[in-house]
């Protein structure tokens, strides 16, 4: 067992990986959809779907050979000391970098449509010191946090665009599949690069209340991400046309500003992003405390938690160096953010998947012989 | 690692010389462990001067018997007992009857027995020998009587002093619902729930707490539906405490709460005996400290307290999910009207934005600063209000709403929006039923207001969610604070946002891990007569059912 | 600038203080070598972005591996 003794139950690990995956998906990917597939977006959506699901069950299938060992301790199994740790270390940092990545998206858009005046700095510390609080008290108390706060979220953005619905002009998906096959495809790539992100998965499984349990995970997260995604995208499409969603930085959120109600209810934007900074520091403290279980494994600590302030910051100072300007931002986030994703996270799943089959081969021939 | 040996030494001497110094506060204990002497004279001189000259300790000794032989000793706290009875019931039989009685019984070989068979005519008496046991009893308002030549003495419970009589409490009031209240009486306490549950299985467990006070303490529960693990905890942690004085519940609640470090109660407290007894009956341990009207129950969760016993007893309305919305209103409402002013005034719609920009025209302060100046105004007459008596409360009252009202609006220093927004927060903070979670809520507004005030409503949301990630991590005897809500329970919603009906409750709560959970039969939804609904057999059959599962209903 | 300098110092001692005794009361070695490491990481990469030192960027240090591959998939 490893260093964590707090359990979650299933329910609450579909919806902590939900929103770890939909917190920054559901704000982003349109407008690099809609770019790629134009208004054929939907149909790189569906594609996703099936794609995601195939590498959460891939994911989970390599977590499940070592149901009570985390991914620390069984890629030392399989790739030696050394060599598993440097493994291990690549993940860690890789999540450090997407939380660097995400507080800066955070404060970019609270700048960008709220609070010009305030530096960078400021609103990046604000955050990281909410996220590093709920690191410190745990994985079962975030997780309880998000099951609260996820539904509502949900609910929010449901309401959100049914009261958008009116506006919405269902023509501007015409004409169907005009699209190259391989812009749909890069599309669907794009975003199942967002789904990779649920790998982080790998590190909770033993903190499962019952670790055999996360095959059946994968189902209903990928069913809730593909239907608020379908939502989101054909939503978007609809109200704005594809060319336009494809040029905003944030489209969900500019569709937050066309929403009224009578003339009471009118620019509930800053609503949207006060809910949608719940559940991006959510997210942030899940792969804030994937990153650090990961360090303190390496490091064969006894406790992740000595580790939680002194990588704050290191997080405030990425998030504010990482990355030039807004449109440094952006231009990171469609280009190089999916390849990376790719890369890295169902790289090195299929790097310990293959080196573990390996082993299992060794293992069975020495039994035989 | 080589283990440090310094630090552990340097606690045990001081636990040591704690221990010391609490013991010393004590008569010496050796002697209290001895048993007393055959000698009436040495018995008496040694309480004499354990006492000193303390004017509340009474010593009447006596003669009796026909030749007037035999002699006795009474020993009692003046004021602890009830004069009339020891003047009826020791003096009168031993100072007359033995005259009655003739000669020849009352020259016996044995007086004591005499005594014990005879002439104490009291209900409760008690044989003790060892000198701490009988310091107790005298000091709990038994009277001792010493017979010379006896190694045994005889307390006698002759307990009465002054006692308010049970009224309706104070700090929780109701339209509907029983009116009695704890007194600072124990045992008066225990009867008070005694007779809502009669069953032996309630159980009242006693410790006796704190040093110098000698506090009676008593665990009550509910054997069979309480969990074994949670009473088992209670205790340990009520024996844990070394202190000299328990004199209120809140002392203990200090020192038995899981977390210091927060602001919200851990554990729940009420002054009704109706309520224990429901809390009981959901499988939770009561305790229980003489001396004061407040009774403890734990586990506490947070929805508790938004709870009122009231809520069980008129039939099912929308309070309680009313009572949501005022939780959120005392948290937030000042703060949204900060963010909206400060930060999103597009948000407001124009019409109202126009008329707040008027009644805003002359305020000198930014919003947050009016708002501070307004709920700081507000909390200190709701505590002067408080604290006063009755009749300049009222006064208060008046000061509060005409002139710093009113006038603080004409002279301009807030707009008559803010006075608005914080009377309705006032409100909302009201309907809290729970006074201690009242003031932790209310506590909480101000750094809210703070973060509105700085970063507008992703400052309240981040204050939100930092305050969630608190209430997520904290627990309340094992159980998780927030516990139906998260981790989520959907199935015992239904006493927590709103208040099913009887029927429908027909489990216990489960966080409470009663080993019990089957609080009545189900399906006892009340249907119309068997005669004019359509399918008459159906109804017929379930009358029947009904009449099966009655004999279940009891306690088991 | 010298307020700036003065806040990282400050939050870096506070954190120290905060966990040290702590650790050391549990006698935990090996988690304090790694926590004073990882804290003076972190206090000096803020340090050199307070005053403006050139901070390793790791997004340079990604975009750099990945560049060919993205220059491959959208010429121009």
């Amino acid at each position: 067992m490893g260093i964590e003794k707090g359990k979650i139950s299933r329910w609450q690990a579909i919806l902590l990986v939900s929103n770890s995956i939909l917190a920054s998906m559901v704000l982003i990917t349109p407008a690099l959809l809609t770019k790629e597939a134009g208004q054929d977006a939907w149909l790189s959506v569906l594609i996703a779907g099936i794609l995601g699901y195939l590498i959460g069950l891939f994911v989970v299938s390599l977590g499940l050979r070592f149901p009570e060992k985390n991914l620390v301790e069984y890629s030392i199994d399989l790739l030696g000391p050394w060599f598993g740790r440097a493994v291990c270390i690549i993940f860690a940092l890789f999540f450090l970098h997407i939380n660097a990545y995400l507080v800066r998206a955070f404060s970019v858009l609270l700048i960008t449509e709220t609070m010009p005046e305030t530096p960078l700095s400021v609103l990046n510390i604000f955050l990281v010191i909410l996220v590093a609080y709920g690191v410190y008290l745990g994985l079962e108390v975030f997780s309880r946090v998000n099951e609260i706060i996820f539904p509502l979220f949900m609910l929010a953005g449901l309401i959100i665009f049914a009261l958008a619905a009116p506006e919405m002009d269902f023509e501007q998906l015409k004409p169907y599949f005009t699209h190259s096959f391989s812009g749909i495809l890069w599309g669907s790539l794009i975003l199942a690069s967002f789904y990779a992100e649920g790998s982080f998965l790998l590190m909770l499984i033993p903190s499962l209340r019952n670790p055999k349990d996360a095959r059946k995970i994968v189902l209903p997260v990928s069913l809730i991400l593909l239907v608020v995604i379908s939502i989101d995208v054909v939503g978007l499409i609809s109200l704005f046309g594809a060319q336009e969603t494809s040029r905003m930085l944030f489209p969900t959120f500019e569709l937050a500003k066309t929403v009224h109600l009578g003339a009471f209810v009118e620019r509930i934007e800053s609503l949207v992003v006060g809910l949608w900074v719940s559940s991006v520091s959510l997210k942030i403290m899940a792969f804030y405390y994937v990153s650090v279980l990961i360090l303190a494994e390496v490091f064969k600590l006894k406790d992740y938690r000595p580790l939680v302030l002194p990588y704050a910051f290191v997080l405030v100072v990425l998030s504010v160096i990482g990355w030039e300007d807004t449109n440094h931002v952006r231009f990171y986030l469609s280009r190089y953010y999916p390849l990376v994703a790719v890369t890295v996270m169902t790289g090195t799943t299929l790097f310990l998947y293959i080196a573990s089959s390996f082993r299992r081969n060794d293992k069975k021939g020495g039994e035989t012989q | 690692m080589r283990p440090l040996k310094k630090p552990k030494k340097a606690t045990e001497i001081r636990q040591q010389r704690i221990n010391a110094r609490l013991e010393q506060i004590q008569p010496d204990k050796d002697l209290l462990k001895q048993s007393i002497s055959t000698v009436l004279e040495h018995n008496v001189e040694l309480f004499k001067k354990m006492f000193a000259e303390t004017s509340d300790f009474v010593v009447r000794q006596f003669h009796f018997g026909s030749n007037r032989e035999i002699r006795v000793a009474l020993i009692f706290i003046d004021g602890l007992v009830d004069a009339t009875a020891i003047s009826e019931s020791i003096f009168t039989p031993f100072m007359l009857k033995t005259l009655e009685h003739g000669d020849q019984e009352i020259v016996p070989q044995n007086p004591y027995d005499l005594i014990l068979n005879w002439l104490v005519t009291f209900n409760s008496v008690k044989e003790e020998f060892e000198i701490g046991k009988l310091l107790d009893l005298l000091l709990a308002g038994f009277a001792i009587l010493f017979i010379d030549g006896a190694a045994k003495a005889l307390a006698i419970e002759v307990k009465g002093w002054a006692k308010r009589s049970v009224e309706e409490p104070k700090a929780e009031s109701f339209v509907r619902g029983p009116r009695e209240g704890f007194t600072e009486t124990l045992r008066v306490n225990t009867a008070l729930i005694r007779r809502r549950i009669r069953t032996p299985k309630l159980r009242f467990d006693a410790l006796q707490i704190g040093s110098v006070t000698k506090t009676e303490v008593c665990v009550a529960y509910i054997d069979g539906l309480v969990n074994p693990a949670t009473v088992r905890e209670v205790k340990q942690r009520l024996e844990r405490i070394e202190t000299d004085s328990i004199l209120e519940s809140g002392y203990l609640e200090d020192f038995i709460r899981d977390n210091y470090w927060t602001p919200f109660a851990l554990l729940d407290r009420t002054e009704r005996p109706d309520k224990v007894a429901g809390c009981l009956l959901e499988g939770r341990v009561a305790i229980l400290v003489d001396t004061t009207p407040f009774v403890l129950i734990v586990p506490a969760i947070f929805s508790g307290f938004l709870q009122s016993p009231e809520d069980y007893y008129e039939a099912y309305d929308y309070i309680r999910p009313l009572r949501w919305v005022a939780l959120v209103m005392t948290l937030t409402l000042p703060s949204f009207y900060v963010a909206l002013t400060t930060f999103h005034q597009e948000m407001i719609p124009a019409s109202l934005a126009l008329s707040m920009a008027v009644g805003r025209a002359g305020v000198p302060f930014p919003a947050v600063v009016e708002a501070l100046l307004m709920e700081v105004t507000f909390d200190l007459l709701r505590e002067a209000g408080t604290r006063m008596p009755r009749s300049v409360g009222q006064a208060v009252g008046v000061v509060g709403a005409l002139v710093l009202g009113q006038a603080a609006v004409a002279a301009g220093i807030v707009s008559p929006f803010m006075v608005i927004i914080v009377a309705l927060t006032a409100i909302a903070s009201f309907l809290i039923p729970n006074y201690s979670s009242s003031i932790a809520i209310r506590f909480l507004r101000y750094p809210i207001l703070l973060l509105a005030g700085s970063f507008g409503l992703v400052g309240i949301f981040w204050g939100l969610m930092f305050l969630l990630l608190h209430l997520a991590s904290l627990r309340s005897f094992g159980v998780p604070y927030l516990y139906p809500i998260a981790p989520s329970v959907p199935g015992e919603w239904k006493d927590v946002f709103y208040r099913a009906p009887w029927w429908a409750m027909d489990r216990r709560p489960l966080l409470f891990r009663s080993p019990n959970r089957i609080r009545q039969a189900p399906g006892q939804r009340p249907e119309p007569p068997a005669g004019r609904s359509g399918d008459q057999a159906e109804s017929g059959k379930q009358e029947i059912k009904k009449n099966e599962n009655k004999g279940d209903d009891s306690v088991s | 600038m010298f307020l700036k300098i003065l806040f990282v110092l400050l939050l870096g001692a506070g954190v120290a203080y905060y966990e040290v005794p702590k650790l050391l009361q549990q006698q935990l070695k090996r988690e304090l070598i790694v926590f004073g490491c990882f804290l003076l990481i972190g206090v000096a990469l803020a340090l050199a972005t307070v005053l403006n030192l050139p901070v390793p960027n790791p997004t340079d240090a990604v975009e750099y591996i990945f560049r060919p591959v993205v220059r491959m998939l959208y010429p121009g």
